[in-house]
């Protein structure tokens, strides 16, 4: 019961490492970020990586109560794009509406794919997590390892790269296919309640 | 059962109102680019746009990297036709709207550009009689044929072309736009050649008046010159040119104005209206910097506030699933409103290159606008309006170089003089030293700008006449930016001896 209730502040807690993470990063005088479009971008891809570090579902029993995770993984993003869409005042606010598609979906495959593993058990949840950091971060590092090291750019995979989608390409049509069969999975996995059980 | 029938027939008319606004598409069979399948990679081609599907107008949008041309086309009977200047690159096409439809039809063949061989349009009453007159050459004249009445009202139609042949354009054929859409290529540097007894302005009286004439010879048939700023028309009886050869006389004609009078090829690449692939270095402008105010600190706690009190007061209420849609609308709320905060204007820097030619009345522009990072909205220009201006992206960086034709600056200071490679008598280099130091009329920040223009010109036998340009009031059309004029500049290109 305590895990349902600390599930319905996760907006909260999304909205405030959005809000502390605007307000900090421009005082780091190391990132050289100015409260600008510049922080707007900077915002868009923490954004991205916030699902993959914060989001936790907690099982639900039946098929039909398994979307909740899928309506607080909505919850979470709409909470972190009016954080964004608060710091617009500084301008960016074409780039944070064209990236709205395109972060969708990446969430939409992260939040699957927890939301799947944690029907399963919590190992699995952290399994998932660990999927979707993969899926996020690789690519980028490939790409950086393919410039080091073969001098051959990866960038023809940011069309199926969601951790891409700040900087506006593509609308990663493919991360929101895996998302939806993920949510599809939790819902299908989902034990039956106690009353249907007995 | 009666209350039911409103709704109902409510979201009927909808779905016809949407049905009739989705069904207007490209008719891709009949539209094409009316050019020989050739068009000049860079520079605007014109394209014939046939739309279909019901509705009374629809805009077509010429779409490029970074560019929006819209058209407002008027349909009758649920089609119509438009002319459009398409971009002859990659990642262009056409599209409506509403309905958005969007189409990237197969590139043409380039023409590239070359001191051999100039890119013309040839407008004739019988296009199959100019052709047998003007054919086509490999290497030496690449044509396109028209019939007259099919003249191009909009410059920016032509804007792949290095010349314009006009046979027997008599009898009124031409209308007044057409003049203007002539002028207007003239003024951007292009060359019009009128084989009879046309002149420029009889029936269009807004047009600058062209220059002088001078009295030219091309394979011994007298050609009339008459300057138009960085232009030129030409013209020739028509008479005599059916008596000599007219591919000869009207080749030698446009060759002479593309070398700038030169009897040799000069040397660098010929001038074309295709983005130069080394643009003036101008630095992008560091984006406005803003602070938190009232309105940032009320929707952060409205946020915050939302986020804590519904799902606690949900639960209260014993309803704890709707804790999370409850919270993902409070959240909506909030980023509803923060998207109406007043943004500062992104900033944008330019720098003017003004070209004119000896008759000082008659100039046009080529602006290079780079923005600050993180711009990514189109440069959208309508073609049906006053806007004369024709966008293309600026290689390398968030940023436009524009035309514009028939403008009227003004000098601000003592020009200086280019020949042979030297300007006012010092190597240019030593010259671009000096307009740094602030010792000429010219303004140190201009340095940057003359710097990129003498790189490219002053080596190849050219002769023009720099001068510092007078910046003109703010510009409305650029209302939604904060932009600076960095340096103008302006080029009266002169003719080299031998003219």
């Amino acid at each position: 019961m305590r895990a349902h209730t600390a599930q319905a502040y996760q907006p909260f807690l999304f909205a405030l490492v959005m809000l502390a993470c605007g307000l900090l990063l421009p005082h780091i005088d190391t990132l050289n970020l100015r409260l600008d479009s510049g922080l707007v971008r900077a915002l868009l891809y923490i954004e991205l990586a916030l699902p993959v570090l914060l989001f936790v579902p907690v099982a639900q029993r039946g098929r039909a109560q398994a979307l909740q995770a899928l309506s607080l993984a909505a919850a979470c993003w709409a909470a972190s794009a009016a954080v964004i869409a608060a710091f617009t005042f500084a301008g960016g606010r074409e780039q944070f509406l064209q990236t709205r598609p395109s972060s969708a979906m990446s969430w939409l495959l992260v939040c699957g794919l927890i939301s799947w593993g944690a029907q399963l058990s919590a190992t699995w949840r952290e399994r998932m997590r660990l999927l979707a950091l993969v899926l996020l971060a690789l690519p980028p590092l490939w790409h950086y390892f393919g410039l080091e090291y073969s001098g051959k750019s990866l960038l023809a995979l940011r069309e199926y790269t969601p951790v891409w989608a700040a900087t506006g390409g593509g609308f990663s049509w493919l991360a929101g296919g895996i998302g939806c069969a993920a949510f599809a999975g939790a819902m299908f996995t989902a034990r039956p309640p106690r009353a249907e059980a007995a | 059962m009666k209350s039911c029938v409103l709704p109902v027939s409510w979201i009927l008319a909808l779905c016809l109102l949407c049905t009739a606004l989705a069904g207007q598409s490209i008719d891709r069979e009949r539209s094409r680019f009316v050019t020989q399948e050739q068009g000049r990679a860079g520079c605007f081609a014109p394209f014939e746009v046939h739309v279909t599907g019901g509705g009374d107008s629809v805009e077509v949008i010429s779409f490029a990297p970074g560019i929006e041309l819209v058209h407002a086309l008027a349909l009758d009977g649920g089609s119509g036709r438009a002319l459009v200047p398409v971009f002859v690159g990659a990642n262009a096409g056409i599209r409506l709207r509403p309905g958005g439809d969007a189409w990237q039809p197969a590139l043409p063949r380039s023409v590239a550009p070359s001191y051999q061989q100039p890119y013309t349009a040839v407008f004739a009453p019988d296009p199959v009689g100019a052709r047998a007159a003007l054919p086509p050459t490999p290497g030496q004249l690449a044509c396109d044929y028209f019939e007259t009445r099919e003249f191009f009202a909009d410059w920016r139609l032509f804007d792949g072309y290095d010349a314009i042949v006009i046979f027997n354009p008599g009898a009124g054929a031409l209308a007044p736009g057409a003049q203007r859409a002539m002028a207007e290529f003239c003024s951007l540097g292009g060359c019009c050649l009128v084989a009879g007894t046309f002149q420029l302005g009889e029936r269009a009286q807004d047009i600058p008046a062209p220059g002088e004439p001078q009295m030219l010879y091309f394979a011994g048939v007298p050609v009339q010159r008459f300057g138009y700023g960085a232009g030129a028309i030409f013209r020739v009886e028509y008479n005599l040119l059916r008596e000599a050869s007219a591919r000869e006389v009207i080749r030698a004609a446009l060759l002479h104005h593309l070398r700038f009078g030169a009897a040799g090829v000069p040397g660098g690449q010929p001038a074309s209206r295709a983005a130069p692939a080394l643009p003036p270095p101008l630095a992008a402008p560091q984006p406005a910097e803003a602070a938190p105010g009232i309105a940032f600190a009320g929707l952060a706690s409205a946020l915050l506030l939302a986020l804590l009190l519904i799902p606690a007061v949900l639960r209260r209420l014993k309803r704890p699933a709707l804790a999370a849609p409850g919270a993902m609308l409070g959240a909506a709320c909030v980023l509803g409103l923060a998207l109406l905060q007043q943004a500062p204007q992104p900033r944008a820097q330019c720098a003017v290159i003004e070209f004119a030619g000896p008759e000082a009345h008659v100039a046009s522009t080529r602006t290079f606008l780079v923005a600050e990072p993180g711009v990514s909205a189109p440069l959208s220009i309508m073609l049906d309006g006053t806007d004369l201006r024709l966008a293309r992206q600026l290689p390398g960086s968030t940023g436009w170089i524009v035309d514009e034709p028939l403008t009227r600056p003004q000098a601000a200071g003592t020009a200086a003089v280019m020949e042979g490679g030297m300007v006012n008598g010092l190597v240019y280099r030593d010259f671009l030293l000096r307009v740094h130091d602030g010792e000429t009329s010219f303004a140190p920040a201009d340095a940057r700008l003359l710097a990129w223009w003498l790189e490219s010109n002053a080596m190849r036998g050219r002769l023009a006449m720099l001068e510092p340009g007078k910046p003109g009031p703010r510009d409305s059309r650029y209302s939604g930016w904060d932009l600076t004029e960095a340096s103008r500049v302006r080029v009266l290109n002169l003719r080299v001896d031998g003219d």
